[in-house]
């Protein structure tokens, strides 16, 4: 072989080598094969309602720091959170994390890629789920990020307060009910697990949720010229039919969490309270059978809240009553805001004079739905007849507005514990064995990673708060 | 297997006619000058080929060659000796010490074999035989204790449990941190994809442990960047450069049969107590029905033990529900264990002729598990050969077909189905080898959670453990082909071209199945993953070398490489049953969706590299190199890196006259270098996709927004470093000594940065990270003793690792990973993986505030630890008389921290031993308590007595840590060997040419542990989040058996 020849070889064999090498064909190598680059605005929506629900009836949320602290569950083993001993990985996961990111975050997505399709009614959609999930964790924490949330070019977002973020909130449902009244762009209803498509219905739980959270801050700021508005001009839940509710599906892991817990996943200890058997014991309210079953001594039997040291031979997994079986069914729906809430804010609102109307008429409608969801409508009658239960006038009617909202909102953790919160009614007494210092519950603390990944925004957010990062210290629309 | 057999009676009757064709065999014996004594392992060459053989255990060789040929003896510490045969057949000779001379040869990068002599950066190496008569599971650790600056970890004692591997320190934040491995050429995909976590899963052995120990002829450790340079972007972890063996030009053909038993047993468990029983007060116990009563609680607060007392048991119903005594099991959980049974056998066959190197071999594992019904095997058939096809123009090829299967893997972590949790959430009188009949036994009452299913002291929380283990299986079946050809042509004596191509390729089934039942998944589960794996690589190289005068020489080398890689994954999943016991994706319970996923991923590397050494007086040496990188992950307009590499060594000793009985050999060297990582990049990383949920909402698909958001802007990470060593040879070589000092640094670091979550997102991708490692490394070698008969080897390693996260772009941390409420974390200022939980609540002198009795927590997080050692150490002492060898090897690592769950949830259960502390009497905490007020503490000893229950369900709890962080700190007896080779003598007349019979064993005891309860070296998997945190290990194990070593 003489050198031309090695030469030649050499520089075909590099030659093959640098004309293929570099990147030829790289762009489409790392072109991913798994997902999608965008989809159509509508196909967000399911996603959204079911994270949102999800995590608002997970026990660990819903149900420990929700229904226990509310009253209406307690805890026969594992009571750490109903003595208010929280899991910081709990708020952090399955509250603060996934509402802002599989919540609030796609819902904004969805809004934005509705925006390009001019899909208003899918706009609106989008509006309203974020505005729930913002009242929802502001209502929890206190201060929240919203101006600055959900934007990739912000990593960590400044804290509005909470009145700023309730501000926002109404705008966000302000708007949603200009662009359904608008009405254009189809909604996917396969997608919408909520209302099938129905854009009007929407509407009504845009200006019901409205409602909702006027009421919240109505003891902060003047709302009442609002809530007439919305009572005399805008379209609201006229019945069960309209109300905002995720029907879960019979099997794991779409059925409703609460089922799955305690049923599919056996968490026995989930029981029910005492301060509720009893008040409704006292009332004779033929909801109970429904919402507890008889203990092994067969009675109604409720145990006190936070109680150290259970099982014991007081309060065990025998003799204190199980949750009924009607809300242990893996289709029980998860509510935004049901029928009968929206009856009883606004009983509330008459009675206070913020809306013109009858009381009474708004309360029996929000009692009268609670026993037909729970089938027992043939004892109404008897029930209202009750002079206990017959709405009176003033603070007194207040009391039992709020007192049977309560009772309604049996398993809506969340919601049932912000009322009480609220409200201050029914009257609770901390649980026996407490960590607060004999102090009920006000808040969640914020979720501890924060302290790391937005400490500068973090600091500042709890100075603005009326207090330290305590569960004790209470958001800006509670009676301080 | 028989078709595997019979195909390998042909390869042999193949391979034997290869050994006919030399011209005339040679033989011969080899001894050294001092005292007479036999020499093996000298190399003895045919001159100007690369034909040879080397001398057996008694300093005997054999070969063929030409009748006129040359034969060049050459031995490390001996002067190189050049006989011409002249027709003789026997040449015997004596070797002559050479102190001077040092050409020992060790394997650096690309696969190129090197003298020791001219290297200028750090590489270790270690033989196969270190390992060939004790052979782990998985060969990495088989390097435990024997190469300074690297990090074995073994995750536990399960079968198939994986081994994490790093060298030096951590360089990438979230990405890999292990070495990439290159085996004969192929780089293996050594991935983990096993799916243990904190939470649960089973652990999977990575890719090399599917490579047969026995194959392995020398692990070349490259551990810095200046060493793994030429691997560019795939360098920044090191590399791990393994050879397996071969035939050699003119060996005569041998066949070795490699055959090991050994019986594994726990190496620790945790201290029980045994004097109080299950239930939640110690007054009374009723079983109820193991979910209601005290049955359902799953903790040792109970009544005490072997008092006399009687009550009512899970198995009362042997006596129609009568009271049984109420005692103690104290070696319940020590009889739960099995002995495991490993053996292991391989048998090779390997020779070569003047133009033909060969070897076949054929290797089989089977390892019986130390948790009841769990195994894992091994069958590896292998071969390899070069051919002379003419002077010039070289062939070969090597091919190995690897599979591993497994009836069943165990799960860890905190997962009913890890045996471990339900010895931990435990009742300290519970037999549990009644429990083993379970076929035989009745069913758990109905009502309670596991129904149907054979009855267990607790029917709430666990199943009947060994129907579990029975019933609820992980297995796997997993096929790899690994093969590589080559040819080289030499164009001229100075220039030659070899181009290669390799192939990884392999394929995987597991299934997991859960029985109807199976407490976490009450309706059953069956789950099956498939998938496969391709890495080609074709490399072309030209190298040119000369000797341009007598002191210059000059060697040029410049090629290419090109990447691709395939991976696919699908996976479908019953999540509930229809029909119990029927395993199939179609057996899906009415109203449930069979859930599919699947996913592929693609990626290539195009690389031009060049490097090339100029030589002075063959004593000084400058080596250089550079290579481009294109990589498809990065983004278009960024995909192009440089790495270049330089290093100098000089050996003092061939300019500086010294009296080599003193100083024999003294070497400085140093050397810069750049290379990369694509760290935690994985393909499609770029652009911002919306992802689905596996399980769709009925038949309505969930798209979904992914909580990461990706970066279309990223660049490679980037490692720079500089290493400077010594190296010195001291009394004839009898003391040898490797000083390493590196620094490096690591850059560009890419970072899933944890964000506010606020931001719509929970990570943003960013080159965010920066991390330093520096340190050194200590080698020492000595022969503290050496008569004609009698050798005595002692050598040590050390190494010392100071890594610093220097910076996370602004972030203050990091989260790896973590379990309950402790964080394994990334902090900035601290060494990588700080633990990172809540603390006890503390006054200004450091003592721990109780409030009532019981000690606060402070609400916010603290720094409990970190789990980098301090140091890291081996000491191995060899002896050797006549035909009788000793090895024994102590490996320890000392500094460093472990949270240890097993503490917690022992301590909260009652079941550990220190829960005795204060059962009767109560328990005053060690501290403080405020008499002040909030704003104005005073504080002092705290003297309210508590029930030893509340304290340590306080103290001990998912809402405190720090009680249970502990030193982590170990020494180990890793390994002793004696074996014995019969003479020569006895076996003269038999067809056999050798036997070794060796008595082994491994990681035999824990010399030294400050950790309670468990083996300090833990890990949920090799994962870098799962590293440094512990709950319910499966226990390490203690090995012990024997070794044949057969050559015919």
């Amino acid at each position: 072989m003489n050198m031309k020849k090695i030469k030649l070889i050499i520089s075909v064999l590099l030659g093959l080598f640098i004309i293929s090498s570099c990147d030829d064909g790289f762009e489409d190598v790392n072109q991913n094969p798994n997902d999608a680059l965008t989809v159509p605005s509508g196909l967000l929506t399911a996603d959204i309602v079911r994270n949102a629900m999800n995590n608002s009836y997970s026990t660990f949320v819903g149900g420990d720091m929700g229904s226990c602290w509310a009253q209406h569950w307690a805890k026969v083993n594992y009571e750490d959170e109903e003595r208010y001993k929280v899991r910081p990985s709990v708020i952090e996961d399955l509250v603060w994390k996934s509402y802002y990111e599989d919540v609030i975050a796609d819902a904004r997505t969805m809004q934005l890629i509705a925006i390009e399709e001019e899909n208003d009614n899918t706009e609106g959609i989008a509006l309203v789920l974020q505005a729930y999930g913002y009242s929802f964790l502001t209502d929890l924490f206190g201060s929240i990020p919203f101006s600055e949330a959900i934007n990739p070019s912000i990593l960590s977002p400044a804290y509005d307060v909470q009145e700023t973020v309730y501000n926002g909130v109404l705008r966000m449902l302000d708007k949603a009910d200009s662009l359904f009244t608008v009405g254009d762009g189809t909604i996917n209803s396969s997608a919408d697990l909520i209302y099938a498509g129905d854009a009007a219905k929407w509407q009504k739980f845009a200006n019901s949720l409205k409602f909702r959270c006027l009421m919240r801050i109505s003891g902060k700021v003047n709302v009442a010229s609002q809530l007439q508005d919305i009572a005399s001009n805008r379209d609201i839940f006229g019945s069960a039919d309209d109300e905002a509710k995720l029907i879960y599906l019979g099997a794991d892991p779409n059925a409703n969490p609460i089922y799955e817990s305690v049923d599919y996943g056996n968490r026995l200890e989930y029981k029910v309270n005492s301060r509720m058997v009893d008040m409704m014991a006292d009332l004779g309210d033929p909801r109970l059978p429904v919402y507890a079953r008889k203990n092994s001594d067969d009675e109604y039997r409720g145990k006190p809240s936070g109680i150290n040291e259970v099982p014991n031979n007081d309060y065990n997994y025998d003799n204190v009553s199980a949750i009924g079986v009607k809300y242990l069914e893996p289709t029980l729906p998860g509510y935004f805001i049901s029928y009968s809430e929206l009856m009883f804010l606004m009983a509330e609102a008459v009675q206070k004079g913020y809306i013109t109307g009858t009381a009474s008429e708004y309360y029996n409608k929000g009692i009268a739905a609670s026993f037909e969801f729970n089938g027992v409508s043939d004892g109404f009658a008897a029930y209202i007849a009750n002079p206990t239960v017959a709405l009176k006038a003033g603070d007194e009617g207040l009391k039992q507005i709020a007192e049977q909202n309560w009772l309604g909102l049996f398993c809506q953790g969340i919601e049932a514990w912000t009322e009480t919160r609220r409200t201050g009614f029914p009257v609770l007494t901390p649980a026996i064995d407490d960590v607060l210092g004999g102090n009920l519950p006000a808040r969640y603390t914020f979720p501890v990673i924060e302290q790391s990944v937005n400490a500068t925004n973090y600091a500042a957010a709890v100075s603005s708060l009326n207090g330290p990062d305590l569960l004790t210290t209470k958001v800006w629309w509670m009676p301080q | 297997m028989k078709r595997i057999l019979s195909l390998l009676v042909c390869l042999l009757l193949f391979g034997s006619y290869a050994v006919f064709g030399q011209d005339m065999q040679i033989k011969g014996t080899v001894t050294i000058s001092e005292d007479g004594s036999t020499l093996p392992g000298v190399y003895v060459k045919i001159k100007g080929t690369n034909s040879g053989t080397a001398t057996d255990a008694d300093g005997m060789y054999q070969l063929g060659a030409p009748s006129n040929a040359t034969l060049v003896f050459s031995s490390i510490g001996y002067a190189e000796q050049e006989i011409v045969i002249g027709g003789q057949s026997v040449i015997n000779v004596v070797m002559l010490a050479d102190v001077t001379q040092m050409d020992e040869v060790v394997v650096t990068a690309l696969g190129i074999s090197r003298e020791k002599k001219a290297l200028s950066y750090a590489v270790q190496d270690v033989s196969g035989d270190d390992f060939s008569k004790i052979k782990d599971k998985n060969v990495i650790n088989s390097l435990s204790g024997r190469v300074a600056g690297v990090n074995i970890t073994n995750s536990s004692g399960a079968v198939g449990s994986s081994t994490r591997i790093v060298l030096r320190g951590v360089s990438s934040i979230t990405g890999s941190n292990e070495p990439l491995i290159v085996v004969d050429g192929i780089p293996i995909d050594n991935t983990n994809y096993g799916t243990a976590t904190n939470t649960g899963g089973f652990d999977l052995p990575s890719g090399i442990a599917d490579i047969n120990p026995d194959n392995i002829e020398n692990i070349s450790v490259l551990k810095g960047p200046n060493a793994a340079a030429l691997y560019g972007l795939r360098a920044a972890n090191g590399v791990l450069v393994i050879t397996t063996k071969t035939g050699k030009i003119g060996q005569k053909s041998v066949i070795k049969l490699n055959s090991s038993t050994t019986f594994e047993r726990p190496l620790v468990l945790p201290d029980f107590q045994n004097s109080y029983g299950q239930g939640p007060n110690k007054n009374y116990f009723e079983y109820g029905n193991g979910t209601t009563g005290d049955g359902g609680v799953d903790e040792s607060w109970g009544p005490p033990l072997d008092q006399g007392l009687e009550f009512v048991q899970w198995n009362s119903y042997t006596v129609g529900g009568a009271p049984l005594p109420w005692v103690s099991k104290p070696d319940n959980i020590k009889d739960f264990y099995e002995t495991g049974v490993t053996t292991d056998n391989s048998l090779s066959f390997e020779g070569g002729s003047q133009t033909i190197t060969y070897r076949l071999a054929v290797g089989m594992m089977k390892q019986k598990g130390i948790v009841p019904n769990t195994d894992f095997s091994k069958y590896n058939v292998s071969g390899n050969s070069t051919i002379a096809i003419t002077e010039k123009l070289k062939a070969g090829f090597n091919v190995s077909y690897n599979k591993s299967l497994s009836g069943n893997l165990p799960y860890g972590g905190y997962d009913a189905q890890n045996p471990v949790q339900g010895m931990i959430w435990s009742g300290r009188n519970i037999d549990f080898a009644a429990l083993k009949d379970y076929k035989n036994l009745p069913l758990a009452p109905a009502g309670t959670p596991i129904e149907g299913t054979p009855i267990n002291w607790n029917t709430q929380f666990q199943n009947n453990v060994y129907w579990s283990l029975d019933n609820n299986l992980n297995k796997l079946d997993k096929d790899n082909i690994l093969g590589s050809i080559f040819l080289s042509y030499e164009i001229t004596p100075d220039l030659s071209i070899t181009g290669k191509t390799s192939v990884d390729k392999w394929s995987s089934v597991i299934n997991e199945q859960k029985a109807v039942g199976a407490i976490e998944d009450l309706n059953g589960f069956y789950r099956e993953t498939d998938r496969s794996f391709m890495e080609m690589n074709s490399d072309i190289l030209i190298s040119y070398k000369k000797q341009l005068n007598d002191d210059f020489g000059i060697e040029l080398n410049a090629g290419g490489s090109s990447m691709s890689r395939k991976y696919s994954r699908i996976q479908g999943t019953a999540p509930q049953l229809e029909l119990p016991g029927v395993y199939n994706l179609s057996n899906v319970k009415s109203g449930v969706s069979t859930i599919l996923t699947n996913r592929l991923e693609e990626s290539k590397i195009n690389s031009i590299l060049g490097f090339g050494r100029v030589s002075f007086k063959d004593a000084i040496f400058l080596d250089f190199s550079g290579r481009n990188d294109w990589a498809s992950v990065l983004p278009l307009k960024d995909n192009s890196f440089f790495y270049p590499a330089v290093s100098l060594s000089a050996v003092i000793t061939d300019f500086v006259e010294v009296d080599p009985g003193t100083l024999t050999f003294l070497k400085v060297r140093g050397g810069w270098s750049k290379v990369g990582s694509i760290g935690a990049l994985e393909p499609y990383s770029l652009e911002q996709t919306f992802s689905f949920r596996e399980t769709p909402w009925g038949s309505v698909l969930l798209p979904f927004n992914p909580d990461e958001l990706n970066n279309p802007n990223l660049i490679s990470e980037t490692k720079t470093g500089y290493e400077l060593g010594l190296e010195a040879r001291f009394i004839n070589n009898r003391i040898s000594f490797d000083f390493t000092y590196f620094n490096e640094k690591n850059e560009d670091l890419i970072v899933p940065v944890e964000v506010s979550a606020a931001s719509g997102y929970i990570t943003a991708l960013d080159n965010v990270g920066e991390m330093s490692n520096k340190g050194f490394e200590i080698q020492l070698n000595t022969v503290p003793l050496k008569t004609a008969n009698f050798t005595m080897d002692l050598n040590f390693n050390f190494s010392k690792v100071k890594n610093i996260v220097e910076s996370l772009g602004g972030l203050e941390t990091l989260i790896l990973g973590g379990q309950w409420n402790v964080n394994l974390e990334a902090r900035v200022d601290q060494p990588y993986g700080v633990l990172f939980g809540p603390a006890y609540q503390r006054d200004d002198e450091g003592n721990i505030i109780h409030e009532a009795g019981v000690p606060l927590i402070a609400t916010d997080y603290k720094i409990l630890g970190n789990i980098q050692p301090d140091w890291r150490g081996g000491v191995s002492l060899g002896m050797h008389y006549k035909g009788i060898s000793f090895g024994s090897l102590i490996d320890a690592k000392m500094g460093g921290e472990v949270y240890s769950m097993t503490t917690t949830w022992g301590r909260y259960s009652g079941v550990l031993e220190e829960t005795l502390e204060g059962r009767e009497t109560g328990i005053t905490g060690v501290g403080v308590m405020n008499i002040g007020t909030s704003e104005n503490p005073e504080y002092v000893p705290n003297d309210v007595v508590v029930p030893g229950k509340l304290y340590n369900q306080t103290a001990f709890d998912n809402a405190v840590a720090e009680g249970s962080v502990f030193d982590a700190s170990y020494v180990k007896l890793r390994q002793v060997t004696l074996s014995y080779d019969l003479p020569s003598s006895l076996l003269s007349k038999t067809f056999i040419q050798g036997v070794t019979l060796s008595l082994v064993g491994r990681n035999l005891a824990i010399l030294y542990k400050k950790v309670p309860h468990i083996d300090p070296e833990t890990g949920f998997s090799s994962a870098n989040g799962e590293q440094g945190i512990e709950f319910g290990q499966i226990p390490s194990t203690r090995s012990l058996g024997f070794n044949i070593n057969l050559t015919f």
